[in-house]
């Protein structure tokens, strides 16, 4: 990810020739339009979340003549968002800390034991295995086991969908810490898992925190998975409330936008905050982190 | 000398045991969650089963019956369709808004932020966003056209069964589009810069750059972007399931909402997996294909090197 730090200073010679003249503003109007087209629609919701239906449809582009805070309402209490929100909350810190943990631990051993490079490859295809194609047997799996409809349940999957990607990246950040750390620990007597637990993993704390946002976007944005494995309402996920907003308000459609503003505003503050670990983590996939 | 020995050969005993417990927890899941349900998948499509009663073996009827049943071909059409819409249009279209913004340093930030955000949101959020935003009574789309006076534009988009394939297709690229821009360009960006201003002072102009310098510079990138657009039409179906549930009848169904809709609203079990099949080895082989194509064979391939 060498390239995606530089990015902040571009300022390279090359770029500075092309900072005038025609050419220059032609570009700035391409990238505008292009800017407008991928947030009209997010503002155009946002808009809409404040007026009442009949507003939405007479007076589409407008400001709303009178604020509706009440679709927020509707759409809080009568889609469930209050738990689902906490739910979604749970399932995803539960599954990114223990993706962490594990991954980190089988990382090391990859790292540093002779069998690792098989053990990577093993974990490699599923990289290329998406968990959907085989959530049929899975559901079968989970039902035979007992789990179905269990919060454990889904938490598990959740661990299992991020866990080649996790490794991947992890693995590949540890691959260059150099031995000679470790080897004066050992030296001085320290065991495997103190050298593990001082030594590799407060200096992974990049690699983590990349494949730990990573994992956090994949389970936040999950529906399918939920909707399989947790049939309770009360159990159920955020995206499952936004989808159960459709059939449930059919044409309330200052709710349905206001429950949309609802799921896309945490995401959006973190994306604010936190744009350049997001914007790595999701590439790390491709471009080696 | 014995002594040192024995000691080391105790080290490694406890090193191997300590290798083997941290191993255990991620191969576990793994192998228990991933490669037998994958097992089970191939096994469970030679098989009729609703789900509850007995599992009947049957060979390859699944696939035969999927192969003579027309509405599978009106699927493995719209899969296609959504798999070259993709590479055709959000491909080409991300290297170049890439390159646009390539050696920009007005605006880069923000530009990069904007266009990446609908990334980061789940499908479901945007698909039923943009149910709202193309109803073809109450969303802006139509409002906009009707205000322009393209009335015969003002389209019914989600419910024509002529068009809704495309809908939910631009509406996947529309949400993508900025992801593999910034891939795109993070693979620009790795260009070194040597390379750049050598061919500057030549006095290649912009076009003559795009073509000989960066394209070939960011080709290891496209692969990667390719092979993310193809495996992701094939298993994605997020769009299509809340914006027309793959609607009017299979016109906007992909294979992915097929297994689904098999699976979990028919009870057809056998037949959804025989779609997963078919998922997981046309994956494979695109991605195969895709190294093939822009390496040539013998390179390691870009995932699992």
């Amino acid at each position: 990810m060498r390239c995606l730090r530089r990015s902040g200073s571009a300022e390279t010679v090359y770029a500075m020739k092309q900072e005038h003249g025609m050419m220059f503003s032609i570009k700035m109007i391409v990238l505008s339009l292009f800017a407008v087209t991928t947030l009209f629609p997010f503002g155009w919701v946002l808009l809409s979340s404040f007026k009442t239906t009949s507003e939405i449809y007479g007076n589409s582009f407008g400001l709303p003549a009178e604020w509706q805070f009440g679709n927020y309402v509707t759409a809080w209490k009568g889609a469930g968002m209050a738990y689902s929100f906490l739910n979604t909350i749970f399932y995803t810190t539960t599954a990114v800390a223990a993706v962490l943990i594990i991954t980190s631990m089988v990382s090391y051993v990859i790292v540093r034991s002779r069998f690792g490079r098989h053990l990577y490859h093993f974990f490699a295809f599923g990289l290329m295995l998406p968990i959907h194609s085989v959530i049929i047997p899975l559901n079968v799996l989970v039902n035979k086991m007992g789990l179905t409809g269990t919060r454990f349940s889904l938490i598990l999957i959740y661990v299992v969908l991020n866990t080649s990607f996790s490794i991947f990246i992890i693995s590949a950040f540890m691959r260059q810490i150099p031995m000679d750390f470790e080897e004066a620990a050992t030296i001085d007597g320290c065991s495997r898992f103190r050298v593990f637990w001082q030594i590799m993993i407060p200096m992974s704390r990049p690699a983590l925190i990349t494949a730990g946002t990573l994992a956090f976007v994949s389970c936040w944005n999950d529906l399918i998975l939920s909707m399989v494995f947790i049939s309770k309402r009360q159990l159920n996920t955020l995206n499952y409330s936004i989808f159960m907003l459709k059939s449930q308000y059919v044409a309330d459609y200052g709710a349905i936008t206001a429950g949309l503003v609802i799921s896309i505003v945490p995401l959006f503050c973190l994306y604010v905050i936190f744009q350049e670990q997001i914007v790595r983590g999701m590439l790390s996939g491709a471009v080696k982190g | 000398m014995m002594k040192k020995n024995s000691c080391k050969r105790k080290r490694k005993h406890s090193d191997t045991l300590f290798f083997a417990l941290f191993s255990v927890p991620s191969v576990l899941l793994y192998v228990v969650f991933l490669i037998v349900p994958l097992g089970l998948v191939i096994w469970l499509s030679l098989t009729r089963w609703t789900g509850a009663g007995d599992i009947r073996f049957i060979g390859f009827d699944n696939y035969s019956f999927l192969f003579s049943y027309s509405d599978f071909w009106i699927i493995i059409r719209n899969t296609a369709i959504m798999v070259l819409m993709n590479v055709a249009i959000q491909i080409p279209l991300a290297t170049i808004l890439a390159f646009v913004l390539f050696r920009l340093t007005r605006g880069f930030r923000f530009f990069r932020a904007t266009y990446f955000l609908p990334s980061i949101i789940s499908a479901t959020v945007i698909g039923l966003m943009f149910s709202v935003l193309l109803n073809s009574d109450i969303g802006p789309v139509n409002s906009l056209l009707r205000s322009m006076g393209l009335n015969s534009l003002a389209l019914s988009w989600l419910s024509n069964p002529r068009i809704s394939i495309y809908t939910v297709t631009v509406v996947s690229l529309w949400q993508y589009i900025g992801y593999h821009m910034v891939l795109i360009l993070a693979g620009m960006q790795s260009i070194s810069e040597e390379i750049m201003e050598s061919a500057m002072i030549d006095g290649a102009n912009n076009f003559q750059l795009a073509i000989h310098i960066v394209l070939p510079q960011i080709r290891p990138v496209l692969e990667v972007s390719f092979i993310f657009c193809v495996t992701g039409c094939l298993k994605g179906f997020e769009h299509a399931f809340i914006m027309t549930w793959g609607g009017p009848g299979v016109a906007s169904t992909n294979l992915a909402l097929y297994m689904y809709k098999l699976a979990f609203s028919s009870s057809e079990l056998g037949k959804g997996a025989a779609i997963a099949v078919m998922i997981v080895v046309s994956a494979l082989v695109l991605t195969r294909l895709t190294n093939f194509i822009f390496r040539g064979k013998g390179e390691e391939d870009a995932l699992s090197s």
